[in-house]
């Protein structure tokens, strides 16, 4: 009996050809890159010509430093959490990369709260100068596509839950991984350059 | 060895570094300015420098994922899965509407953007739709192994979301639609709409019910150009507002048009409401 | 061994007849499809249509240049800088890029031997977004919008609509580009390493990672501009005066090259094809190729942005690039002059797609070598009507490729093959009219004829630059008449029943798409393929490779 109705299941999936998602995935943090490349070169090409020039850029005491270095520890961590989450779905511990990967986006949306607050407590107006239209143009960019991997961590996530990743399927969480690293160094440009140097 | 892709790859980002690093200085820079990304010292013009730079790291980053997996070559994923033969490639998919309801909520978006916020967040509830959509099938896909076990199973899941949400949505369309429609036609038109409108679901429910076996494109495409017909008859309507509202003395008509202006009891032009 | 076998444990074969949706024809079909090959014919059909449009504002924009010290058929100079701006943001994003872009989303699984292109659903979300998008940045440019006017005299809103629907169309066209890469990277059969894809195959590797990078370098421009303009007076970047200025580096050299990088690719295939010979030094070709990738990274070129001091273009760094990027250009011309010097014989009665790709392949390379002129600091070229005529060398070179590989690879996403006839005399229109179009801006430019600002500075022309407008105003006339004409050729044969008996290889061609069926399948391949030997594995049966690429004898 219990052999008629193993008959009965379909096959197992067929796991897909491996590096297929990671590479795509890189390609778009190729382009993704690329994007705040030319947003951070310009800020601070545009901040040299201003200083330069003997103008002000960033009134002094608009961005308050505190939150900006709570929050590059905040993502400097939470690489540690995305690694245990690489780590265990390697091991097939699903369970422990599922948390792993609800912490990380737990860290993500406490960066965009904290990204959030900052824009609520600079009172520095967008249109005020180029400073403030580039400021935000950076920072907004980072919040929404922050927003996007926080979405798609928490799928990964439920998805390595319902058993679409394992040790022979490890794709969806590394590709997770690179972009998360990818926002993570993002985010370390935008402290230094932006919230330390202004 | 060094594979094709990270030779090539690399090859780029040693380029563009070493440009960045000259044009670093001889657009104005000086000192090691541009090695030490103008911690010490200048750099000319940092856009282009910067951008440079960053490209070189980039193509760079390209060439090292690259070769950390052999070019991802069929061999090395094979290798990886500790196979034979390469694994299976990409299969062909299922045909799919969410893609297209996902461009249509990005393009939304942003014509929202510029032209209208309820625009914007129908828009961007569209794409929520189409990703929480796109995620189940992905999820699905990968069930089993046998793509007509893997549709079951979706639809098994999603239907029980999907027919009631979508038959709200398409009776709020018809409510919202027919209502603009009655409001912009005169009275005696809008009785006639409802009486056309009316007549044709009763009658179409009657056919469908004796003719059982109508050919179901056609039944689909009626059905389609119904659904346009009344949306179109709603735009329409939103477009030449509401007809204007002469409210007798007595208030009859007020009442009848339920515009929520009976407590005054007094004539006006409800003209410019929307 | 022959080049498909029996399926093996792991790489499954899909069945020709098996059912799903896309096997009906209808418009639901076309709404929903999955299949790359379908993407691709609609992307092809699209762009050429888009093609059409902009040849034709070209052409008007031509005539307006022919008398170019007033204003004639448009009402005002902004009206006119739209329509300039229109003619190069659409050729780029609604012709070029996308055509090349459907070509490979057909082709290049079938070229690397994959049932299905990488992450089918994202491609047909490439294809809508870009559908929709262009559709309403033609909307934007219609409705007295576009990428800005140097009298801040359009409507703000319908430039902010351009702006945002050209940011959703190149992102469209990104997802694109990242299927179609993802495809060669890592859905290769065994034995087929990256040194042994085809040439058009590499070539979009090359060019699709230069474009995306450039493309996200483009889409920070676009969203400074935007955000820049809404909602209240714009303090610097979405001034409309300034807009244009900021992207304008994505249709000048060196970045305008990197669109023309896969008319390498269709020349190399077809040349290949079309001379019945391996190409030789098959690893400098790819070489030379790979570098154009670096060569034509136009996105650090920001000259908006460069300190008042400096002048980019006068930049060491910029000279050598343009001279590199002609070098790597001539490099790869040779090496195709020798496969055809070395095997005339072979091509008899030149098919069409082979006309049109060696004119595209000429063209392009003239555009890489008049870049060189243009950058010489002493020639002064630098936005004079010589940065025009580069691109328009780049930009329809490219297209006549493009074109050329529509015929080339009709068989395999249209199942029917073109009108020979009718193909030739579109190529030769499209390569007469490309050099009327373009090689007066180049001698106008030496005659110092400014870009757009020979209107607005109120310019007053030497007679030979107004003569010389006029041979121009006439290629693009012939230009948009060419092209039209394929287009026309192309739905006319779509038309048609399919052609029953159409050989699975009508031109002897070398690489896998020419394996299967014309068309393919579904999962394009009956069998697996088998493990490839050589770049070009059709050939492999006649006469093995050896190891440089060459056959044994």
């Amino acid at each position: 009996m219990a052999t008629a109705e193993m008959l009965d299941l379909p096959p197992a999936p067929v796991v897909p050809r491996p590096r297929t998602l990671v590479v795509g995935t890189a390609l778009g943090c190729a382009a993704v890159a690329g994007f705040f490349a030319a947003l951070i070169s310009i800020y601070v090409g545009q901040r040299q010509q201003t200083l330069g020039a003997g103008e002000t850029w960033i009134p002094s005491g608009t961005i308050e430093l505190t939150p900006g270095v709570f929050m590059w520890f905040t993502s400097l961590l939470s690489i540690v959490w995305m690694q245990w989450a690489i780590y265990a779905i390697a091991r097939d511990i699903r369970k422990h990369a599922f948390v792993a990967l609800s912490l990380v986006a737990i860290f993500g949306i406490s960066m965009i709260n904290q990204t959030a607050y900052y824009f609520v407590d600079m009172d520095f107006p967008v249109d005020t100068n180029a400073a403030s239209t580039l400021l935000y143009t950076i920072v907004g960019s980072h919040m929404v596509l922050m927003i996007v991997v926080v979405v798609a961590a928490v799928f990964v996530g439920l998805r390595t839950l319902a058993g679409n990743y394992s040790s022979r399927n490890t794709d969806g969480l590394v590709s997770v991984a690179l972009i998360w690293y990818l926002m993570v160094a993002i985010y370390t440009a935008i402290w230094y350059i932006i919230y330390v140097t202004k | 060895m060094l594979t094709t892709g990270f030779k090539t790859f690399f090859g780029w980002a040693l380029l563009a570094v070493f440009a960045s690093l000259v044009y670093g200085w001889v657009s104005g820079g000086g000192g090691v300015g541009p090695l030490s990304l103008g911690w010490k010292g200048g750099v000319g013009d940092h856009a282009g420098y910067g951008i440079l730079l960053w490209g070189g790291v980039i193509f760079g980053a390209l060439g090292a994922l690259l070769v950390s997996f052999r070019d991802a070559d069929a061999e090395a994923a094979a290798h990886h899965r500790g196979m034979n033969s390469a694994p299976a490639g990409q299969r062909p998919l299922d045909a799919s509407y969410w893609p297209l309801v996902a461009a249509l909520g990005a393009a939304t978006t942003v014509v929202g953007l510029v032209v209208s916020q309820i625009l914007f967040v129908v828009g961007i509830v569209l794409c929520g739709a189409a990703a929480f959509e796109w995620a189940t099938y992905a999820w699905a896909d990968m069930a089993t192994g046998d793509p007509d076990a893997n549709r079951e199973l979706r639809n098994r899941i999603m239907l029980p979301m999907e027919v009631p949400m979508l038959g709200f949505a398409a009776i709020g369309v018809i409510v919202v639609s027919v209502s603009r429609i009655f409001l912009a036609v005169s009275a005696n038109g809008a009785v006639l709409v409802a009486i056309v409108v009316a007549s044709l679901i009763f009658f179409g429910a009657v056919l469908l019910n004796f003719k059982p076996d109508l050919p179901k494109n056609l039944v689909a495409g009626v059905a389609m150009l119904g659904l346009v017909g009344v949306l179109g008859g709603g735009i329409w309507g939103i477009a030449a507002g509401e007809r204007d509202f002469h409210h007798g003395e007595e208030g009859e008509e007020h009442s009848e048009e339920g515009e929520g202006h009976s407590d005054e009891g007094e004539g006006h032009s409800d003209e410019g409401e929307g | 061994m022959t080049t498909i076998e029996a399926p093996t444990e792991t790489h499954e074969a899909i069945s020709p007849d098996a059912s799903t949706p896309d096997a009906d024809d209808g418009l639901l079909s076309l709404l929903t499809t999955t299949d790359h090959k379908m993407l691709g014919m609609m992307y092809v059909r699209l762009s050429m249509l888009f093609g059409v449009a902009i040849l034709g504002i070209g052409a008007v924009v031509g005539i307006e240049r022919s008398q170019p010290d007033s204003i004639d058929l448009f009402g005002s100079v902004d009206q006119f800088f739209q329509a300039w701006t229109a003619y190069r943001v659409g050729l780029v994003f609604l012709v070029v890029v996308p055509l090349f872009l459907g070509l490979a989303t057909a082709i290049v699984p079938l070229q690397v031997g994959s049932p299905a292109i990488a992450f089918p659903r994202a491609a047909a979300l490439g294809f809508w977004c870009w559908t929709l998008g262009a559709g309403i940045v033609l909307a934007g440019f219609a409705i007295d919008g576009g990428v800005g006017t140097p009298f801040d005299r359009s409507d703000s809103e319908a430039v902010a609509l351009t702006l945002a629907a050209l940011v959703l169309t190149v992102i469209g066209l990104g997802l694109s580009t990242v299927c179609v890469v993802t495809t060669v990277i890592a859905l290769r059969p065994e034995g087929m390493y990256l040194d042994r894809v085809p040439v058009f195959a590499w070539s979009m590797v090359i060019a699709g990672v230069t474009w995306l990078v450039a493309f996200g370098v483009f889409i920070g421009n676009l969203v400074l501009a935007y955000v820049d303009l809404r909602g209240r007076a714009p303090v610097l970047y979405g001034q409309e005066q300034n807009i244009f200025g900021q992207i304008q580096w994505m249709f000048a050299a060196p970045q305008v090259l990197a669109f023309a990088i896969p008319a390498f690719g269709i020349a190399g295939d077809a040349i290949a094809t079309s001379t019945n010979q391996r190409q030789p030094r098959y690893g400098v070709l790819l070489g030379g190729i790979g570098a154009l990738g670096v060569l034509t990274f136009g996105a650090w070129a920001q000259r908006a942005f460069q300190p008042s001091n400096q002048n980019l273009t006068e930049n060491g760094v910029y000279v050598a690039q343009g001279i590199l990027t002609a070098l790597a250009m001539l490099v790869i011309l040779g090496g195709f002059a020798s496969a055809i010097v070395g095997s005339i014989r072979n091509i008899g009665r030149p098919n069409a797609w082979f006309i049109g790709a060696v004119a595209g392949l000429l063209m392009v390379t003239i555009a890489g070598d008049a870049n060189v002129l243009r950058v010489i600091e002493p020639l002064d070229l630098i936005d004079t009507s010589a940065e025009t005529s580069v691109m328009n060398y780049a930009l329809i070179g490219a297209l006549i490729a493009g074109v050329a590989g529509v015929y080339y690879w009709a068989p395999k996403f249209l199942g029917r093959k073109l009108s020979g006839g009718v193909g030739s005399l579109a190529m030769l229109g499209l390569l007469g009219g490309t050099i009327a179009l373009a090689l007066p801006d180049l001698i106008s430019g030496f005659l110092g004829e400014g870009q757009p600002e020979f209107v607005l500075l109120g310019y007053e022309p030497e007679s030979s630059v107004e003569s010389l407008n006029v041979i121009a105003m006439i290629g693009a006339f012939v230009v948009a008449g060419a092209f039209a004409l394929a287009f026309l050729d192309m739905l006319a044969a779509s038309a048609r029943s399919s052609e029953v008996d159409l050989a699975d290889d009508p031109w002897g061609g070398q690489t896998l798409e020419w394996a299967t069926t014309s068309p393919p399948p579904l999962g394009n391949f009956a069998a697996p393929v088998a493990t490839v030997r050589s770049p070009q594995p059709l050939l492999d049966d006649e006469a093995p490779a050896t190891d440089d690429g060459t056959e044994a004898n």
